[in-house]
């Protein structure tokens, strides 16, 4: 640890209107001496105050906060502290806030399940960034890598000629759940139908043509 | 009262043949009067008979109230001498002097007078003026005048009166008949007259005790008329005690109207006619009854001599007919004065025509010798100016008479005129209260009444009275009075009727000046009445219409106002419960998933981390679908792209997304952004459940100011007798509810291919003041 301590501490905010999350989050800091939280917030504007008050380095940002949206928050920041760098953690994957983000110049967004030691080292990152200015959010790029297990799988049975209420049937969840993963499943893969979801799961190497419905990979 | 008032009296006399009772009466009373005056030349009659008993000559008979009876002769008195006749003829020749004694023993003489004596031809001569009076005036009055019980009464004393100064005429030659008539006049005059002041006096009471009162009088008259039969057809000796009766009826009828007269005037009387009318009867009674009755019947009754010569007294009588058809009249004066001033513009213009036609005729006659021939022996001369004459004299008195009277009477403009001149106005009458003020306006140009008021049932239950002189508006409850057709004194009352049902009633008071109504009023008032009657049914059932709209108007606002509400509530809710959703149960799980993650790898702890992300995952699809987060966060076009891909991943929709790229430039106030998407969502799933289609397009394109969302798609197209459930275009009524508040558009065709298109225009310029209206607040995306 002590080879590792650096002169510089980076300082932190996190923003997080949920108490338990917003602990757990800090709690990841706490054994990092390099990276120090100053302060946390439960809404926008506590945020905007703290970081107008305390000028940290970085700012960990929720997306849903009780007064205003994290877009906002970020929009707001772009303007007024421009020097701060943010990081969004949130649970939506959804591409669209991706986008959204990049053009606010978000340094990075994780989803809320990225494990602990992966969000302190895009921190430490972001806070080191002079050599990655406008860093683009690795999780979020267009391809299978960024499907998740279950997403995996409904492709899977997309491919393999399932309707959406046979899925739900065979995976026992909710319709409304697995047109959710379709959605997303779709989303991520930047395709139009769910009939070039399933050429691009072939193109992919994902699932073989000659599989046969009814059949787990 | 007439039950026709408003017709004109010339008319209704004409139609109710009055004319030829009052005809009938009087060529009655000239041909008696003719037989009276002939009677002069007979012989005198003494009014005695006399019979043989015992060989002694006895007066058996005596005419009641014949000479012989007023020297005091009675049945039974011994004849002692007789001049002019024999006792045997007495029968043949009546004798001239007869001298009896009577039962006390006392002489009796009675002398047929001479009947040439100036004083009885001053007699006569009274008697037949003072009669002919009573004819003219009664028969006149009975003509002319509307009161039915009044006139009536009027002519029968009238008649009553001549027959009785008639047969007076007759009585000083002792004739049966005469004396007859005089009986049967004076108890006819002194009925008819106590009939007259109370129909005068009481009109009211006398319609509707009419037939008791004339039950009563008939057997007063029937009674007095047999005592008197039976002592005509006896010896006489019943007069005696039938004349202190008849005496004292008569004297108790004119009495009782002396005193009902002065009653009715004391009693307050409303119109000034009817006071002068009462004024005039008084002096009638004071100045011909009275004395009648002092110095006549008074002493009649008790049995005492007559202080003044019974033909002096009844000369008094004379004010009576002239005073009573005046008080009649005062109240009917209108067609007299009419008459007259009718009589006098006719007799100038027909003056002044025949002039004029001497004049040319003799003009003509120099130029066109009469016997000649003109046009080449075709036409006549005297033919020519007959035809000439007969063609242009009526046509020219007519118009001549009726711009001088005009003229000259500053008549006005003819009702007739007025008439067309009201429907005009009606015509161009907007409203009820206009309406009202114009019929009033012109029934007081044309009527000029005292009053006016009109009611009108507004409402059921209600009435409008509109009154002039008072032309405030009053509203009241309906009274039974508003329906009831009744003519109390002067208000003449007419029931507005239109379509079957009463609108109203209109009551009118008498002429200012007491008059009559003009025939051309009559027909005014005639035309009037329907007229207004449907004018009015018409403007009050437009009110009631327009009452009725602005009702519905307020009813539909209301319900806008509810279903707007309703739907901003239930976005409310929506967004609400997604965002309770978020931030507590989904990040409890986020939590949890992050823990499993950073847990030992076991194949139950990856089973549950499974569990937990599947949890997470429809966690989030139920906040997706409940509102999509981007839509708050990022603004309308990444909102539309979730559903898109979201409607993608439903089905094996084709759908197209076509974005102005100026929409993401635009700052789409919330309210705006939710109602679109909203509505794009509505469409959508229209399209999944109805279209039968493969592929759909939506499009969303600006302008400055206004935003088009187009959604079309292949499939069978829109047939509104197609959707299912028998609940027509629900779905497109809500799209019209979410656009309603923003003035938006919407309308649903079918595209030339077969599919539907559904267009959406928003106003865009409009909505920049209030962006921040409704559906929450937060701001939509606009990074730029």
């Amino acid at each position: 640890m002590t080879a590792e301590q650096r002169t510089e501490q980076w300082r932190l905010i996190i923003v997080d209107d949920h108490p338990v999350m917003l602990a757990g989050t800090a709690q990841l800091f706490a054994e990092c001496p390099d990276l120090v939280v100053v302060g946390t917030a439960t809404t926008g504007q506590e945020a905007l105050q703290l970081v107008a008050d305390l000028a940290p380095d970085l700012l960990i940002l929720d997306i849903r906060l009780p007064d205003m949206s994290g877009v906002d928050v970020a929009r707001t920041m772009r303007v007024d502290a421009p020097s701060v760098r943010i990081l969004v953690l949130t649970g939506y994957d959804d591409p669209a806030y991706g986008k959204a983000f990049a053009r606010l110049r978000v340094y990075g967004m994780l989803a809320k399940t990225t494990p602990g030691s992966e969000i302190v080292t895009a921190a430490r990152r972001i806070c080191t960034g002079e050599q990655l200015p406008m860093m683009a959010p690795a999780p979020f790029e267009l391809s299978i890598a960024s499907l998740t297990e279950r997403e995996q799988t409904v492709l899977t049975l997309l491919a393999a000629g399932y309707r959406n209420r046979e899925m739900a049937e065979r995976l026992q969840v909710a319709l409304k759940t697995v047109e959710f993963h379709v959605s997303q499943v779709l989303e991520k893969l930047g395709v139009r139908s769910r009939t070039e979801a399933m050429g691009k799961a072939i193109a992919l190497g994902l699932i073989a043509p000659s599989e046969t419905p009814h059949q787990e990979p | 009262m007439s039950g026709l008032p408003m017709r004109n009296r010339w008319r209704q006399a004409i139609a109710s043949r009055r004319w030829l009772i009052a005809t009938a009466a009087m060529v009655l009373a000239v041909l008696y009067g003719e037989l009276c005056l002939r009677q002069r030349h007979s012989s005198v009659d003494l009014g005695v008979h006399t019979t043989v008993i015992d060989g002694q000559p006895v007066v058996a008979q005596v005419y009641p109230a014949g000479l012989a009876w007023a020297a005091g002769i009675r049945p039974g008195d011994r004849v002692v001498a007789t001049t002019g006749a024999s006792g045997s003829d007495a029968q043949v020749n009546p004798p001239q002097s007869l001298t009896v004694v009577t039962a006390t023993g006392e002489p009796r003489t009675v002398t047929a007078s001479p009947l040439a004596t100036p004083q009885l031809r001053s007699r006569w001569i009274a008697f037949l003026v003072i009669a002919t009076l009573f004819v003219a005036v009664g028969t006149g009055v009975f003509v002319l005048s509307a009161a039915g019980a009044g006139s009536t009464a009027l002519l029968g004393m009238s008649m009553a009166a001549a027959l009785a100064l008639l047969s007076a005429i007759a009585t000083p030659t002792g004739a049966l008949w005469a004396l007859i008539g005089v009986h049967v006049g004076m108890v006819g005059f002194a009925t008819m007259t106590c009939l007259l002041f109370l129909a005068l006096a009481f009109p009211h009471i006398t319609q509707v005790w009419r037939r008791r009162i004339y039950g009563v009088c008939t057997s007063v008259a029937v009674l007095l008329f047999t005592g008197y039969a039976l002592s005509v057809l006896g010896d006489g000796r019943w007069y005696d005690l039938v004349r202190p009766w008849l005496f004292g009826t008569m004297l108790c009828y004119l009495l009782a109207a002396c005193g009902l007269s002065v009653i009715a005037l004391t009693r307050t009387a409303q119109r000034r006619g009817e006071r002068v009318a009462l004024k005039l009867a008084v002096l009638g009674v004071c100045g011909g009854v009275v004395p009648f009755c002092l110095l006549v019947l008074l002493p009649g009754i008790v049995g005492l001599s007559l202080p003044l010569p019974s033909d002096l007294t009844a000369i008094s009588l004379v004010a009576l007919p002239i005073s009573l058809g005046l008080a009649v009249l005062t109240q009917q004066w209108f067609g007299v004065e009419r008459l007259a001033r009718r009589s006098v513009v006719a007799l100038a213009v027909w003056s002044v025509l025949l002039l004029s036609y001497s004049l040319a005729l003799e003009g003509m006659r120099q130029q066109f010798p009469p016997g000649g021939s003109l046009v080449a022996g075709a036409v006549h001369t005297t033919t020519f100016h007959v035809v000439l004459i007969a063609g242009s004299f009526p046509f020219a008195q007519i118009t001549l008479r009726r711009w001088l009277e005009r003229r000259v009477f500053h008549a006005g403009d003819p009702p007739a005129v007025q008439f067309q001149r009201l429907q005009s106005a009606l015509a161009q009458a907007r409203d009820v209260e206009m309406l009202t003020a114009t019929a009033l306006t012109h029934i007081r140009a044309v009527l000029r009444p005292t009053r006016i008021t009109l009611v009108l049932m507004a409402r059921p239950g209600a009435a409008r009275v509109y009154c002039w002189p008072n032309t405030n508006r009053d509203e009241r409850p309906l009274q039974r009075s508003d329906r009831d057709c009744v003519t109390p004194g002067t208000w003449r009352r007419f029931i507005l009727r239109a379509q079957g049902q009463v609108v109203g009633t209109l009551a009118i008071g008498g002429h200012r000046r007491d008059l009559d109504w003009s025939p051309e009023a009559a027909d005014f008032i005639a035309g009037l009445l329907p007229l207004l009657a449907i004018t009015l049914y018409n403007a009050l059932l437009l009110e009631r219409l327009q009452h009725q709209v602005m009702l519905l108007g307020e009813r539909e606002y209301a319900l806008a106002r509810l279903s707007t509400q309703l739907l901003q509530t239930q976005e409310d809710e929506r967004r609400r419960l997604a965002f309770d959703l978020h931030d507590d149960p989904l990040q409890r799980t986020i939590l949890l998933e992050r823990a499993f993650i950073e847990a030992p790898k076991t194949v139950q702890t990856t089973r549950w981390r499974l569990a937990v992300a599947e949890i997470a995952t429809s966690l989030r699809a139920i906040c997706a679908s409940l509102r999509p987060p981007m839509l708050d966060d990022l603004g309308l076009t990444p909102a539309l792209a979730w559903l898109v891909n979201d409607i993608r991943a439903r089905s094996d929709l084709n759908v197209d997304l076509q974005l102005d790229a100026q929409i993401d430039e635009l700052p789409l106030p919330t309210a705006l952004a939710v109602a679109l998407y909203r509505v794009t969502q509505e469409a959508l799933n229209n399209c999944l459940k109805h279209a039968n289609a493969t592929h759909v397009t939506v499009t969303l394109s600006c302008t400055d100011v206004q935003i088009q969302l187009q959604v079309a798609d292949n499939g069978q197209g829109y047939q509104r007798a197609e959707v299912p459930c028998g609940r027509p275009g629900l779905g497109i009524a809500g799209m019209h509810e979410r656009l309603r508040p923003l003035g938006g558009r919407l309308t649903v065709g079918t595209a030339p291919a077969g599919g539907t298109i559904v267009t959406v225009t928003v106003p865009y310029q409009e909505m920049r003041n209030d962006r921040r209206a409704t559906y929450g607040a937060v701001a939509p995306d606009h990074c730029g």
